[in-house]
């Protein structure tokens, strides 16, 4: 079973696509959650997927915007999308029937 | 980024795997990170890696392999330094003086000295390296304690108000028989990670050769005399075996060298084609 911050990236990368590096990832995330994600939290968590197989990483080319420094591409396999899915399924099943699974959640107590 | 955030981060980002600091160093240069922030965010990185290091079984064995060796060997050797030493540089000419197995204890000394603190050095660094920072601090502090318990020996203190060139020569042969051997096998683990199964042989037979010639010596020398029990000889001998621990792990490693894959391919640049 995933993590909650291990699904938060599977899903910023499968959203993101070939734009899903570093950077790119910890904005989706920021502007998901409303909450900071650092350096750390990133690169521990994207180094624990690939050791799991569900994300492949790869160098791309050094950018001026960059410093002339490469990005760490991510790629979400096969096994990471149906681990992301199997998450998001465990995830609504167990918020059925929760007081905030009401459909339309603003303005309920 | 101002300049000493700039020096900064490019010093501790150095702890990094060299694909990740660029990721990272790229990151927080598209993001125009201040230096404070870019410094914060190096270091939660290198306390998250270091303590995500700790949970494997090597930097434990090079603190079993190397750190705990190097608290005891550099105690000894400066214990030793300290014996040895004439009392001015000039009554270094006078040791071709001393008899044949004294010549052989001395050797052993040397050999076992340079050789265990550069195996000692070697595992700490080769076996660790992502948990090396820790692991060089410790090493480091390990030599300290043991240099400062060394000094503040009452037996140390006298020497340097009667002799103070023999104490002064006794650092200076510590620092050239320990210190130096140990930092040269530092830098050698961290350039490469395993030693030929050959050479590793030959680095356990080089340690092993002086505790025999250190056991044999220190019979030779008491022969008659009765004064060195076989307590004693047995003391000398876990001390001298003590140096030839390390090269233990170094042995298996160079084995099993070819099972161990460290890095994904793309970071040792084989990415493209494979599958």
């Amino acid at each position: 079973m995933l993590g909650e911050f291990e699904y938060l990236v599977l899903s910023a990368a499968s959203r993101l696509g070939d734009e899903a590096y570093g950077v790119t990832i910890r904005l989706a995330i920021e502007q998901a959650t409303k909450a900071n994600c650092s350096a750390g939290s990133l690169y521990t968590t994207l180094d624990r997927l690939e050791h799991k197989g569900l994300i492949k990483t790869a160098m791309g080319d050094p950018t001026p915007q960059r410093g002339g420094r490469p990005k760490r591409m991510v790629q979400v396999t096969g096994k990471g999308a149906r681990e992301a899915e199997a998450f998001y399924k465990a995830v609504l099943n167990a918020s059925r029937g929760a007081s905030w699974d009401t459909g339309n959640a603003e303005g309920t107590p | 980024m101002n300049r000493l955030g700039l020096w900064l981060v490019d010093k501790l980002s150095l702890a990094l795997e060299p694909h990740e600091r660029d990721a990272v160093r790229g990151d927080q240069a598209e993001l125009r990170r201040t230096g404070l922030q870019a410094v914060c965010e190096v270091c939660g990185l290198i306390i998250r890696r270091q303590l995500q290091a700790w949970k494997d079984w090597r930097p434990w064995l090079a603190v079993l392999s190397g750190v705990g060796p190097c608290l005891v060997l550099a105690a000894l050797n400066l214990q030793l330094a300290h014996m040895f030493a004439p009392s001015s540089p000039a009554g270094l000419l006078h040791w071709g003086d001393a008899s044949y197995s004294g010549l052989i204890f001395f050797g052993a000394v040397l050999l076992l000295g340079g050789l265990g603190s550069w195996a000692c050095g070697f595992v700490v660094s080769s076996f660790s390296q992502r948990a090396r920072v820790v692991n060089f601090g410790f090493f480091f502090l390990a030599w300290l304690f043991a240099l400062t318990l060394g000094l503040i020996n009452p037996r140390f203190q006298k020497t340097w108000d009667e002799q103070p060139g023999r104490l002064l020569i006794a650092v200076v042969f510590h620092l050239m028989w320990f210190a130096a051997p140990a930092f040269a096998g530092l830098l050698r683990g961290r350039k490469s990670q395993f030693l030929t199964f050959s050479g590793a042989v030959r680095l356990a037979a080089l340690l092993c050769l002086p505790i025999i010639a250190t056991v044999v010596a220190v019979a030779t020398v008491d022969r008659g005399r009765g004064e060195i029990g076989f307590g004693e000889i047995l003391m000398i001998a876990f001390l001298s075996a003590l140096h030839a621990w390390p090269s233990a792990p170094i042995i298996l490693r160079s084995l099993f060298s070819r099972r161990i894959v460290a890095r994904p391919a793309w970071a040792t640049g084989a990415a493209e084609g494979s599958s």
